[in-house]
């Protein structure tokens, strides 16, 4: 190579240099962002408990399952363990008895054939699951639609490979554009994950659900006034599908999962989660929802067959007094629900009452939560 | 390895790196250029690399074969035979047997409802075996008929049939044009190298933001294409027009920039496709080096255009039957290439102006409104083709034309072309048109409104930009001309 083809590719790799210097800074700039916030570590740095007032909300990933599971599991072992779907993950560590650990897994379960897994992976017995039964479980119509579904959901560690990374970078970039990220909180917010920084929204140390943006701005949200639940429930999707009839293979499945239970000695009580009344009512008048009304005599007999375990049915709570403002969403019942629903169960079983705190404390979560004046809705 | 893929990242500055730091001398460049394609071919699948280098050194030997019998035609020439009959063997075998065997079983099926089910086997195909095939076949042609020196180097033989940028999806060398490279020094060309780079950058933008969305768009809708009517069947060709264009020439992009970093000047393979006025210009636009190797080895020893009339048909539709073939193996290939035959014969026969060598208003702003209509017509032409390309067989194709042009034009399904894409598709028409006298449109530094680095600089940011967005984005899909 002669004197000019050296300084040529000199020159060649300094601009070439100089160009991906750039892109490497906005690159870098982003990566650095997203590390700050959390959204780039392995899943199994996540799996370690969290502070009191700290959140977990992963912005652009998505690993509730395993996440809940991982946490149950290997870090907090609970004596009284929530198990279900995201309309469990409201209970919070405040209602249950302090002489009693607790962990909230919601979200862990996502179809009633991972209950039974989940209880058959998880190394400890709690003293009490709390599980909610979603109704739709047992729709035929959503479980041949929407049911994905694999055996090995609680064995598999999540991974992050290059090309979710790169797409981290430019969704990150995308939502920086949009005002959704906020870099001073970024760097001085001891949260995890993009979602828990700006949106105060993820799950707090006891696994419960946190909804911060829900609380500071419920008019901007997907479902404020149910919009988004009605619209599901004129069309009939998402997990709204129409059915008259139930499946009834998933209660074998349900058995398995109690059987389980029983041969290890835990105590079940199952409930089904409520809707808010004014989604319920619409439900009813389309007639459309056969299967529900079925679904508490369909599934009683099989708790009463097994000891330990009873089944509530909380599908309807316009009785209890509940408003609809109340509710996150049409499906989801905020914290007062919950306690209103535990206090219930507590005064039909009276074996639950150690499990919980007193009566009286119950009163005082509920002032204190009225005392937020927090309205979900303007219905 | 994909051009674009992280492995390719990492792999080509490797490579750059060694060829002009380490490996200085021309014969050491050669043997890294050859080891390093069949790395690159190798991360694919390494059992094919037995192929490639069977086919490089029959090609080679018989070369050198072709050169001993120097003075005895008849044995030059069984040389010479044995050497294609043996490439188009292992053609026929791994590329066309599934093909054959399945029409074979079909047919006896059909004819005495005999299930023939023996004959079927699963051959695999090897990516790019057209490619390098046609490669080696046209090096023995040319050797013949002494239009090259014979090479008695292997190393640089091997690295004429496997140079790992156009190794998969062409551009189609000739071995007068990239042997030769070989057997010389090379020296590092800063204006080459970076405008190397700039192609480069072109073909990924063509790449991974214009075929991967059109892809994406296009995919999910193709198959039930029987739901859809006029406007929106018209989209999803128009779709899988500009997927299919900006696929492979953005490859061609890729390889002949990637080729000018180590020196090397490989054919042009896209000329402006889509601006063409007729057909025939199409042609002479689109995927160069395997049309100009079909007219060198197929079309004029069998008389060209200097016979009788019906003989230059006879030969349009040998060539354009031959090269649809050669697409892959299934009847819509041959279709389209008949299509397109049946296209330029009409054109013959009604004595349309098919002569265009000049590019579309050449020193003007604008096409005269005569052009216009003709490349409207042309392109037009081109999307029907392509609809008989993609179709899954014969019978989709012809339904699908149907209902393109039977079928009411009163709806639009809302998924066909994103914005993003359609922005990405006019910003391709504009700048191809502008630019339609340059080898790629980024060369731009003639131009005074980018002559300063700044304005440049922004561009190839924002390109840059643009792929790697789309490329984490998108779901990466291979070149559609690696099956081929």
């Amino acid at each position: 190579m002669n004197k000019k083809e050296r300084y040529d590719i000199r020159h060649f790799g300094a601009r070439l240099g100089l160009f991906l210097l750039l892109v490497a800074v906005i690159i870098g700039f982003s990566v650095v962002c997203l590390y700050k916030a959390g959204e780039l570590y392995s899943f199994s740095s996540y799996i370690h408990p969290l502070q009191q007032d700290q959140l977990f909300g992963l912005g652009y990933s998505y690993y509730d399952k395993s996440y809940k599971f991982h946490m149950a599991n290997e870090v907090e072992h609970p004596e009284v363990l929530a198990l279900g779907s995201s309309r469990i993950m409201q209970v919070k560590r405040s209602i249950v008895s302090p002489d009693y650990s607790f962990y909230n897994a919601g979200g862990a379960i996502q179809n009633a054939r991972e209950l039974p897994l989940f209880i058959n992976k998880l190394n400890d017995s709690p003293k009490l699951i709390l599980v909610n039964i979603d109704q739709w479980w047992f729709n035929r119509a959503y479980i041949a639609e929407d049911q994905p579904f694999s055996p090995s959901v609680y064995d598999d560690e999540p991974e992050l490979d290059m090309s979710k990374r790169g797409r981290f970078i430019c969704d990150f970039y995308t939502d920086l554009v949009k005002g959704k990220i906020d870099l001073t909180k970024v760097f001085s917010s001891h949260h995890i994950g993009l979602n828990a920084i700006c949106n105060e929204n993820g799950f707090a140390a006891d696994g419960s659900r946190y909804q911060g943006d829900m609380i500071i701005s419920p008019e901007v949200q997907e479902d404020y006034n149910f919009k988004n639940v009605l619209a599901r429930i004129r069309d009939g999707n998402l997990r709204f599908q129409y059915g008259d009839q139930t499946d009834s293979s998933m209660v074998s499945v349900v058995d398995d999962f109690l059987n389980q239970c029983v041969a290890r000695k835990i105590k079940v009580v199952a409930f089904l989660p409520p809707f808010a009344p004014y989604v319920y009512q619409r439900m009813l008048e389309t007639g459309k929802y056969g299967y529900m009304s079925k679904l508490y005599d369909m599934l009683r007999p099989l708790f009463d067959r097994h000891e330990g375990c009873s089944l509530y049915d909380f599908t309807d709570v316009t009785d209890t007094g509940a408003h609809n403002y109340d509710f996150d969403d049409g499906f989801h019942g905020s914290e007062i629900i919950y306690n209103g629903m535990i206090r219930q169960m507590v005064r039909q079983d009276s074996t639950l009452v150690p499990f919980f705190v007193s009566e009286p404390e119950m009163k005082r979560l509920d002032s204190v939560y009225i005392s937020k004046n927090i309205r979900y809705h303007s219905l | 390895m994909l051009f674009n893929s992280l492995e390719f990242l990492v792999f080509l500055p490797i490579v750059f790196v060694l060829y002009w730091f380490v490996f200085q001398k021309r014969e050491w460049q050669n043997l890294l250029i050859v080891t390093a394609s069949y790395v690159f071919y190798g991360w694919w699948d390494w059992r094919f690399l037995f192929l490639i280098a069977f086919t490089s050194i029959c090609s080679f030997y018989s070369g050198v074969l072709i050169e001993r019998f120097e003075g005895s035609k008849r044995r030059q020439r069984m040389v010479c035979a044995g050497n294609l009959i043996l490439n188009f063997l292992i053609l026929g075998v791994f590329k066309y047997y599934n093909f054959f065997a399945d029409s074979l079983a079909q047919l006896f099926w059909g004819l005495f409802h005999y299930q023939l089910d023996w004959v079927t086997l699963n051959v695999i195909l090897p990516v790019g075996i057209s490619f390098y095939t046609f490669q080696a076949l046209s090096y023995t042609i040319d050797v013949y008929r002494k239009d090259v020196p014979v090479t008695r180097n292997i190393i640089e033989f091997c690295a004429f049939i496997s140079f790992f940028p156009q190794l998969v999806a062409g551009p189609i060398e000739r071995a007068k044009n990239l042997l030769p490279q070989f057997q010389r020094d090379r020296h590092f060309d800063y204006v080459q190298a970076v405008d190397g780079c700039r192609q480069m950058l072109w073909g990924f933008f063509k790449k991974v933001v214009i075929a991967d969305s059109c892809a994406a768009n296009l995919n999910p809708l193709w198959n039930s294409y029987a739901d859809y009517s006029g406007v929106s069947l018209w989209m999803l060709a128009f779709l899988f027009t500009f997927q299919i264009y900006c696929d492979f020439s953005g490859y061609s992009d890729i390889a002949i920039g990637c080729s000018r970093l180590f020196g090397i000047r490989l054919l042009s393979n896209f000329n402006y496709p889509y601006l063409s006025r007729s057909i025939p210009e199409f042609w002479r636009r689109w995927h160069i080096s395997l049309m100009t190797w079909f007219r060198d080895y197929v079309y004029i020893p069998l008389g060209g255009s200097r016979c009788a009339q019906w003989k230059v048909i006879r030969n349009t539709f040998i060539v354009f039957g031959v090269s649809g073939l050669w697409h892959g193996a299934n009847w819509t290939f041959v279709v389209w290439g008949l299509y397109h035959g049946t296209l330029i014969v009409l054109y013959k026969l009604l004595h349309i102006n098919t002569k265009d060598k000049d590019i579309l208003a050449a020193g003007r702003w604008l096409p005269s409104i005569k052009d216009m209509c003709r490349v409207i017509i042309t392109f037009l032409l081109a999307v029907v083709g392509w609809v008989i390309f993609r179709a899954e067989n014969i019978a989709q194709a012809w339904d699908f034309v149907s209902r393109m042009f039977l079928t009411a034009f009163d709806d639009f399904h809302p998924r066909l072309g994103s914005i993003s894409t359609i922005i990405a598709i006019l910003l391709l028409i504009v700048v191809e048109y502008l630019q339609r006298d340059k080898v790629h449109v980024l060369q731009f530094s003639d131009n005074r409104l980018f002559r300063p680095a700044a304005v440049r600089w922004t561009i190839y940011f924002v390109l840059f930009v643009a792929v790697f967005y789309y490329a984490f984005n998108n779901v990466s899909q291979e070149f559609i001309y690696f099956q081929f």
